[in-house]
């Protein structure tokens, strides 16, 4: 176990220093994800702070906690410190600048001209530090008629052809939720191909996602062949499966088993014989691949019978039995934290919050073996380590401090 | 433009040598993401070549292409070389570790204890060098009971909750998010890995392996959710209702033309008074039932039936110019991708880009997402043939002679 309150990073990205200028969530994730990695992520918030903060509300769930602690925010802010400065004020932009100067990279995520407006674009940075990573998240990318567009995640669901991913073919969108992850996972990809080129090649340089790219790419593999095809998946219900074994059946407890068998007629024998329908394999209707598409519908009908006669753990014993199969379970995200998968390979850590004591953390997905991720402090308060940074990292004085915050640029 | 149709790479892993022993969707995406960003990629198959070369159908999509191509393969391998060893004979296994000796990257998502069976594994490797980075993708990570059992796509979608959580309110059957994204979301995690233990290597002088799974990538796929959902001791944020939402300005309508529109207001009460203005419901403004945000949630039902009924008397085209004179709301035209090709803003960005295959001709494909400002990543080469690229490497990379070509053939070891 790597994680503790506050410890020393030991990722991969050790002794980076990244200035983390974001709100909201797709911004916010992508310098997480950099922290997880082991980089000084410092979170720059304007005086009335990232919005997230006061995000009282995710989809059904409160996100208020108590100490003033948000579980929006908490989730994708931890590891990082927080300075809180006034933009808009030119003595706030100087401090920035000279953060800059001893950073590698710069993130956010603020609508298309804002960063210029401020004196903070990349044009701006590169002029204190042309080493700078520049990393950009927008809706639609920097090019384009809706690249001002404002943007949150279901709009880049909506534009890329999300929508259209899950769900009944019942001609009704269906919302996954992810696409500030997505995009948020696709920044901080690119700024860490972008941090390599600067090690290698020695120069800093501008790098753009957005949710319309990232979103399109998530699904890349089946867009690809859809433009390569010029034809459109068509969603489908499990009654209308291609191949029934790729495909998934409710068993007698309610539960749900899904199998992942693309070469159906290498496992089609193995399948019945963990079913103890060993008389399917002689039925010409089933036999092959193809002829299992054509009769698909009588076929997944007496699968679902067949199902519901176990409950899923018997199934699931009964296919391990039969032989090499490729099946799971279906769960819901509160069954992950006691998957006993999910705790031997950190997936999900424990975490000693300060304020909220023993909590579950989701963790950076990586495994490496010389450098772990690590879960190591809890979000920042507002301005947290504002007094530190300017101190410590900027050689300001307590005199300039108290200035600075009788002059409303820090809090 | 980026760099496509052309051999020469641009992107920022330009010079960076990968092997790629994968097949099906997740390695062979990983390994094509480092292409993308100018790799130089060598694609290891077997003699009767990665499996995905033979998927006839993808869905209920065919995936056959003239010239004996297939779609399914091709997308998932553009921009890499290709070279096929018979990895079971010792010659074959010594054109690998001399390969081992300059490679900057060696990727593989077999079961856990095949590359070790094959001598290939990460300990070995490492000997031969201790400098290169070992990407390893798994269904359920490296430790655990189940780290060695088998996992394609819809396992990980199954495992780690986004099946379940696009499943619709009230519907018992799960939903499963169309084939491939599974796949694609733990390929995407791999690269990145695999970036990440670049940058080690050359700011702390050490290779390392690094492991990636189904699980844990569609876990991270649904990061906040589930982060929320454990932070605040087993909270589930569910499913997403339509007609009850907790947000009726962050939801989807559906306009005249029966084209869908999504909302995404997260701060609804800056944009309440305009929005329903412009609506044509500025009756609704100062309804008591919709006075607060969490009044409004109390009456979503209602207040969903109003704009339903507001929505359908304009088509989106309509709509889009009345919101676009003057006012700042956040929505999105809910497209197909089919549609994509033809959007203007994927076609500035170059999100979809056109590259000349040379057996099919001119094609378009998902460009690779991120656009970097001074080394562009793009598509630079099609998938290869099996074997295509044996002989060259062997002979240009490796100082093999064509002698010891025709022995190595004639033993079985390469086609």
């Amino acid at each position: 176990m790597v994680n503790g309150s506050n410890g020393q990073p030991i990722g991969p990205l050790t002794g980076m220093r990244v200035i983390d200028w974001t709100m909201w969530q797709f911004g916010p994730v992508s310098t997480m994800m950099l922290a997880d990695l082991g980089a000084e992520v410092i979170k720059l918030e304007s005086l009335d702070g990232d919005h997230g903060r006061q995000f009282g509300r995710v989809g059904g769930v409160q996100s208020d906690m108590p100490e003033g602690v948000n579980a929006y925010f908490e989730g994708m802010n931890r590891n990082k410190k927080g300075i809180a400065l006034d933009l808009k004020n030119p003595r706030g932009v100087e401090i920035l600048y000279k953060l800059v100067e001893k950073s590698d990279v710069f993130v956010e995520n603020f609508r298309k001209g804002v960063a210029e407006r401020l004196g903070v674009g990349y044009d701006d940075l590169k002029k204190h530090n042309p080493e700078i990573v520049y990393g950009s998240a927008s809706g639609y990318g920097p090019e384009g008629p809706d690249s001002h567009k404002p943007a949150f995640a279901l709009t880049g669901e909506a534009r890329s052809g999300a929508l259209w991913w899950a769900g009944p073919n019942d001609n009704v969108p269906y919302q996954i939720g992810v696409a500030d992850q997505a995009a948020g996972i696709m920044l901080s990809y690119g700024v860490l191909g972008a941090i390599i080129a600067k090690e290698r090649y020695g120069y800093g340089q501008k790098v753009d996602v957005s949710h319309l790219g990232s979103m399109m790419w998530t699904r890349g593999m089946q867009n690809g062949i859809s433009m390569l095809q010029g034809q459109e998946f068509q969603r489908q219900s499990s009654r209308e499966a291609g191949n029934v074994l790729w495909n998934y059946y409710e068993c007698s407890d309610g539960e749900w088993i899904a199998f992942s068998m693309g070469q159906s007629d290498r496992y089609w024998p193995i399948f019945c014989k963990g079913l103890n329908r060993l008389e399917l394999l002689e039925d010409d209707r089933y036999n092959s691949m193809d002829a299992r598409y054509e009769n698909r519908a009588e076929l997944i009908a007496l699968l679902d019978e067949i199902f519901k006669t176990r409950t899923r753990v018997e199934w699931e014993k009964r296919m391990l039995e039969a032989g090499d199969l490729i099946f799971e379970r279906v769960q819901r995200t509160l069954d992950l934290a006691s998957d006993p998968q999910v705790i031997e390979n950190e997936y999900i850590v424990d975490f000693d919050h300060a304020a909220l004591g023993k909590t579950k953390w989701l963790q950076t997905p990586v495994t490496f073996s010389k450098t772990p991720v690590s879960t190591r402090k809890m979000a920042p308060a507002q301005g947290e380590n504002t007094e530190e940074l300017l101190i410590e990292l900027l050689d300001y004085s307590w005199d300039d401090i108290a200035e600075l915050q009788g002059q409303g640029v820090i809090l | 433009m980026v760099g496509n149709g052309s051999v020469e790479s641009t992107g920022p892993l330009k010079g960076i040598r990968v092997l790629d022993w994968t097949m099906w969707q997740f390695g062979p995406v990983s390994t094509s993401m480092m292409g993308d960003m100018g790799a130089d990629v060598i694609k290891i198959e077997a003699l009767d070549g990665d499996a995905g070369r033979a998927l006839r159908r993808a869905s209920k999509l065919g995936t056959g292409l003239p010239g004996d191509r297939n779609a399914y393969f091709e997308t998932t391998n553009r921009n890499k070389k290709g070279i096929a060893v018979n990895l079971k004979t010792q010659q074959g296994k010594d054109i690998i570790y001399k390969m081992v000796e300059t490679a900057d990257v060696f990727v593989q998502n077999f079961r856990q204890g095949v590359a070790e069976r094959l001598g290939i594994g990460y300990d070995t490797l490492h000997e031969i060098n201790p400098l290169m980075v070992y990407g390893s993708a798994s269904g359920y990570g490296p430790n655990g009971p189940d780290s060695a059992l088998p996992s394609f796509d819809g396992c990980g979608q199954a495992r780690g909750g986004l099946m379940m959580s696009a499943t619709p309110v009230g519907v018992k059957e799960p939903s499963r998010v169309s084939g491939g994204v599974s796949d694609q979301i733990g390929a995407i995690m791999l690269c990145q890995g695999v970036l990440a233990a670049l940058v080690a290597r050359h700011t702390q002088g050490i290779g390392q392996k690094v492991d990636t799974s189904h699980l844990s990538a569609n876990m991270w796929l649904l990061g906040l959710g589930i982060s929320m959902a454990m932070i605040m001791g087993g909270v589930d944020m569910g499913a997403y209702e339509r007609k009850n939402p907790r947000n009726a300005l962050a939801n989807l309508y559906m306009c005249k033309d029966e084209r869908w529109i999504q909302l995404m207001h997260l701060q609804p009460d800056r944009y309440w008074e305009s929005f329903m203005t412009v609506m044509g419901l500025g009756h609704l403004v100062n309804d008591p039932r919709f006075a607060t945000m969490d009044m409004r949630n109390d009456h979503g039902p209602e207040l969903v039936e109003a704009l339903d009924a507001a929505f359908v008397t304009k088509t989106f085209d309509e709509w889009d110019k009345i919101f676009r004179s003057g006012y700042d709301f956040i929505y999105a035209k809910v497209q197909g991708i089919t549609e994509l090709v033809d959007d203007p803003q994927v076609i500035s960005n170059d999100y979809i880009t056109t590259f000349d295959h040379p057996t099919i001709g001119p094609v378009q494909m998902c460009n690779h997402p991120n656009i970097y400002s001074e080394t562009p990543s793009g598509i630079f080469r099609e998938a290869p043939e099996l074997g295509q690229h044996t002989e060259e490497i062997l002979i240009d990379e490796l100082d093999y002679t064509w002698d010891d070509i025709n022995d190595l053939r004639d033993a079985g070891v390469i086609l």
